[in-house]
């Protein structure tokens, strides 16, 4: 019996000891004691010792407690000792939360998680948590992504994942700031080439439906005519230049047409992309001051804000406005 | 003011006094007290006009000129005609405007008759005549006379010619005033319906009539 | 609203004061008698019935008896805003039938209703007047007469309606000529003054002739046909222009413009303007009527329908296959397309091209949330969300409400944003009124302001006329008795006259003028979107289905 031994080193050690015993015992019992055994080796304590010196020890967090099918087929309390590695001094304690916030953090994947998450799903207080991450994050483990939804939101996850689009917004995001000049500067050369397909198509054919299919262009085409510019410094896929294609349908500027695909062929239905010239020039209400006045509504034939005394009017036809 | 807070504080002001030279009883105006400009700056202006075509110029002359025409023409009511005070040297050479305005004649089968203007001929004639007739003293005369007086109003009752017409109308609308209004009533109301529905036989009773439009107390 | 506003702007500027109160008076009542336009306004009574006259006499007033006996008068407001378009129609009947159209359209517009024999005699002094005055030759009757029936033939002109008499043969109400009558033509008769009613299709003849026989027991002078111009003629002719133009403008092309034009001007004969889709017209059909100028070959026509058909779906469409493809224009699409395209000039020029984007996409996506708009974007969403709200606010943009809890808590309630379009267009098209309003008040208020100014410009031109006349008549009775002296003090008096206006009144007067085109032009320009706007909402008004009829038997 390997407990012999140790038992006949402590017997004549006083109460303040227990604890040490205790923690004998564990070591020797690698895959747990039970209060049993604990009473066998410690004769001299009662109840109310052994229990205060199990508290102290789990609260210092050198043991822990689980539960465990016993013989008799009844839940019995175990008690194992702590890795010893991770429980020196007071960082010991810190120890079992940092696995638990590690462990949440790492649940988020790639999205991350926010900060009052992991206080509201770890129990922790907020300075211990701060602790905690900033120490997490110094070593490594976990890294802060800034989100573009709230800019003050940061979400924390695993230091090698990627972070989703949802919360960089992907090509759009410069720095978590939305790049609209980007955006812009893409809209615009992506409707320069449009438009130049259409002017040459116009030029090179002569017979109306030549020139309309001449003007027409695939979602890669663009992509890699925009691509061969040169203009951007991050990658874009064609994704993104759907989107931008997209935004100019939205414009009005331009127009999409699926092409079937014939019938028996592997290929998809393609997505073209077209110039659409205007139907109207613009409309004759927004020619005069009263489409975009602003107090319009308070106008009336007689008053402050009327015909007569529109300041508007009066610069529309001095030629000021 | 400043240092008034709610309940007993003796709250500090939010600059340093000192450093303003701010006295006391010095007026310290609150900043944004003005209404906003009637007329905010103009944030998207508006679009030029297009050039105007050679087709839409000479259609901006021919609305002038037809409006022009409207105005010149017995569709165009005024209160009261037009007296020129000071007569200017410039009428010699222009047409005169007055004879135009009556001269437009209504078909007056296409409208209704309540829209003619009735003729005061055998009130308004009758008087001169009277006075003529009570200037001879004879019986005779005053009977021929009268008699005559009935053959004329029934043959100027009897010829609706137009242009005679409007312009006795023209000078009855100028001796006659509010008198005129009221005979003008008296007659409507023989001309329509009223007589004959004013007293009537109890059938619409209870029927909504929402106005009562035409009370006359004769 | 500002369309009654801007219609008793124009009833003063064409007939005055009196006649724009009283119209005014009876648009605000909806209907009223003599007597209560004139107690209510305080006009006499004599100008009441005068201004009731001529508003009469244009058709912008119609009358019927109450069931009080009198009789009432209402006022249309459509017809007085046409006015609007006088000019366009004066322009459109000379280009289409020339300078004797032209004349008698202007007759007609400007005297309300004419007769035939009437018309055509005026018109043609007026006309040969005018081309003595160039140095023409002379026209005769017969080439009004012949231009007459052809503006009857193609419906710009139409029979007024004909009063209804009473036992006591007065008129109380008026009714509309009949569809088979509206548009047909006299016979016929040379030397007599009454003109039959008589009707085309032989086996309406009878049915006719017993109306000549009631016209004949009537008055005799309703016996004259009037003639007034049919405004919705016009009108569905500028509208298949602008719809010419639009297609031109898409496609950059003007000879896909004419083919519609071809289509448009067959539909002209068959289908009524009101029908939201013309009836088809085969493709051999459009061949044969395609304009032989403009030198299409039959390929090219083709490709140019096949075009149309593909991209502008909602303009023309193919029906059928029959007769080498039957083809219909959707009017009702087109004139919603068109209304949507001068919508979103408005939010462009109103709000941004940003505003655009955004007001597109709810366009096209019909019902969405504003996280939905945000994706689509491409903008920061803080942007796009003050945009939106904006467009909101201004009433471009609606929100249907989706409760997913019946206490409609906001945070657990889908708002989506939509665009209804009939809405946005009646929002549209009232602000138009009210800036045509603005811009007519702003044009008299200019002419006003120089009005004496501008009489004193007109004398003076009128002086100098005369003076000048003056000499040279005097020049050509001496001849070369007048001396150089006397030609220097003839420069002298008018040089004297010319002074009477300073240069600084010149200016005056430039400003004037240029301001005063400026406004008129612009008028023009805004009836292309007050035009539109109507159009498509005319349509979109459906008249009450009648309840079918209740079987007796409750089956």
């Amino acid at each position: 019996m390997a407990t012999a031994a140790p038992n006949i080193k402590q017997e004549p050690v006083d109460d303040g000891d227990f604890e040490g015993r205790i923690v004998l015992l564990c070591q020797e019992h690698t895959e747990g004691i039970n209060d049993a055994i604990i009473k066998a080796a410690l004769p001299l304590s009662d109840s109310v010792q052994r229990v205060t010196a199990l508290n102290n020890l789990l609260k210092t967090g050198r043991i822990t407690v689980f539960q465990k099918k016993g013989t008799s087929d009844q839940p019995v309390l175990l008690y194992r000792l702590k890795d010893e590695a991770t429980t020196a001094g007071p960082v010991k304690g810190a120890d079992h939360q940092e696995k638990l916030v590690y462990q949440i953090i790492s649940e988020a994947g790639n999205k991350g998680v926010w900060i009052r998450e992991i206080r509201m799903r770890s129990n922790l207080g907020v300075p211990q948590l701060n602790k905690l991450v900033k120490n997490m994050e110094s070593k490594k483990l976990i890294k802060a992504v800034k989100s573009v939804a709230a800019a003050k939101k940061k979400v924390y996850m695993l230091f090698d994942l990627e972070p989703d689009s949802t919360i960089t917004g992907g090509a759009w995001y410069n720095d978590n700031k939305f790049d609209h000049e980007f955006a812009d500067v893409l809209n615009q050369q992506c409707l320069r080439y449009l438009e130049s397909k259409s002017a040459s198509a116009k030029e090179r054919h002569t017979d109306p439906l030549a020139q309309q299919n001449g003007a027409l262009a695939t979602a890669d085409e663009v992509h890699r005519h925009i691509t061969e510019l040169g203009i951007s410094t991050i990658k874009l896929t064609v994704n993104d230049i759907k989107d931008v294609l997209n935004t100019l349908i939205y414009d009005g500027k331009i127009k999409e047409i699926t092409r079937v695909a014939a019938a028996g062929s592997t290929e998809e239905g393609q997505k073209l992309y077209r110039l659409l010239k205007p139907l109207i020039p613009t409309t004759g209400l927004m020619r005069v001051p009263c489409g975009v006045c602003p107090v319009i509504d308070q106008c009336q034939d007689e008053g402050a804000i009327s015909p007569a005394t529109c300041v508007y009017l009066k610069d529309w036809l001095n030629g000021i406005l | 003011m400043a240092g008034r807070g709610r309940g007993r504080g003796r709250g500090g002001l939010s600059f340093n006094v000192e450093a303003l030279h701010i006295q006391r009883g010095d007026i310290i105006s609150k900043p944004g007290l003005h209404p906003p400009p009637l007329f905010p700056p103009l944030v998207h202006k508006p679009i030029p006009l297009q050039d105007s075509t050679p087709s839409e110029k000479t259609m901006i002359e021919l609305k002038q000129e037809f409006l022009e025409k409207f105005r010149q023409s017995p569709f165009y009511l005024t209160m009261d005609e037009k007296k020129h005070e000071i007569e200017r040297y410039s009428d010699r050479y222009q047409s005169n405007q007055q004879e135009q305005k009556e001269k437009w004649v209504p078909d007056w089968s296409m409208f209704p008759a309540e829209l003619k203007p009735k003729k005061r001929k055998a009130q308004s004639t009758g008087r001169p005549n009277l006075k003529a007739a009570r200037r001879t003293l004879g019986t005779d005369d005053v009977l021929s006379k009268l008699e005559n007086l009935e053959k004329s109003t029934l043959a100027e009752n009897a010829g609706n010619e137009e242009g005679d017409e409007e312009e006795e109308e023209k000078e009855e609308e100028d001796r006659e005033g509010d008198e005129e209004e009221e005979n003008d009533e008296g007659d409507e109301e023989e001309e329509t319906d009223y007589n004959v529905n004013y007293f009537d036989n109890g059938e619409n009773y209870g029927d909504d009539d929402d106005e009562d439009d035409e009370p006359v107390y004769s | 609203m500002s369309k009654t506003d801007l219609a008793l702007l124009i009833l003063r500027d064409f007939h005055g004061e009196i006649v724009a109160k009283i119209g005014e008076c009876i648009v605000l009542s909806g209907c009223a008698t003599v007597r209560q336009v004139a107690l209510s306004t305080g006009i006499p009574q004599a100008k009441v019935k005068r201004a009731v006259l001529i508003l009469v006499q244009h058709g912008i007033a119609e009358f019927e008896q109450n069931k009080h006996g009198f009789i009432d008068y209402k006022v249309d407001v459509n017809k007085i805003v046409y006015r609007l378009q006088f000019p366009k129609i004066m322009r459109c009947a000379e280009l289409l039938y020339g300078d004797p159209a032209k004349f008698m359209v202007e007759k007609l517009l400007f005297e309300g209703r004419a007769t035939m024999k009437s018309l055509i005699k005026t018109e043609t002094q007026r006309l040969n007047e005018c081309l003595r005055a160039q140095g023409d030759s002379e026209v005769a009757p017969s080439l009004l007469e012949e231009r007459f029936e052809k503006l009857v033939k193609t419906h710009f002109l139409k029979r007024c309606s004909v009063p209804i008499k009473d036992a006591r043969g007065r008129a109380v109400s008026l009714e509309a000529p009949s569809e088979e009558l509206v548009f047909v033509m006299p016979p016929k008769e040379s030397g007599t003054e009454r003109v039959k009613q008589e009707g085309e299709p032989p086996s309406k003849k009878l049915k006719v002739e017993g109306e000549v026989d009631h016209a004949a027991a009537a008055d005799s002078a309703t016996s004259e046909i009037y003639w007034e111009v049919n405004y919705k003629r016009f009108l569905q002719h500028f509208r298949d222009q602008v719809l010419v133009a639009a297609v031109a403008s898409r496609l950059d092309n003007e000879k896909a413009g004419e083919v519609l034009r071809t289509i448009l001007r067959h539909c002209e004969k068959t289908t009524n303007p009101n029908e939201y889709v013309s009836q088809p017209i085969s493709y051999h059909e459009i061949q044969a009527q395609l304009p032989r100028d403009l030198g299409m070959a039959k390929q090219t026509l083709e490709q140019w329908l096949k075009i149309l058909t593909d991209t502008m779906p909602e303009f023309v469409s193919k029906s059928a296959d029959s007769g080498g493809g039957m083809y219909a224009v959707s009017i009702f699409q087109a004139l919603q397309t068109l209304c949507t395209a001068h919508i979103e000039s408005v939010v462009e020029e109103r709000f941004g091209s940003k505003s655009l984007r955004i007001f597109r996409v709810i366009l096209m996506k019909r019902q969405v949330e504003q996280t939905t708009i945000e994706k689509c974007v491409l903008m920061p969403a803080k942007e796009a969300k003050d945009l939106l709200y904006k467009m909101f606010r201004e009433h471009f943009v609606h929100v249907t409400e989706l409760a997913k809890t019946p206490d409609h808590a906001p945070s657990r309630t889908f708002y989506l944003f939509n665009v209804d379009l009939q809405k946005v267009a009646r929002v549209v098209l009232d602000r138009s009124y009210k800036a045509m309003k603005n811009v007519v008040i702003k044009q008299r208020l200019v002419v006003s302001e120089n009005k004496r100014l501008r009489d004193k410009e007109n004398r003076k031109n009128v002086v100098i006329a005369s003076l000048q006349k003056q000499h040279s008549d005097l020049l050509a009775e001496h001849g070369e008795g007048i001396t150089d002296e006397m030609k220097e003090e003839w420069e002298r008096e008018v040089d004297a006259i010319k002074s009477m206006i300073t240069h600084h009144e010149y200016e005056q007067l430039e400003k004037a003028s240029k301001f005063i085109h400026h406004l008129e032009a612009s008028q023009q320009q805004l009836d292309s979107t007050i035009f539109l706007l109507e159009s498509y909402l005319a349509m979109t008004y459906k008249p009450p289905t009648p309840k079918p009829a209740r079987d007796p038997l409750g089956r």
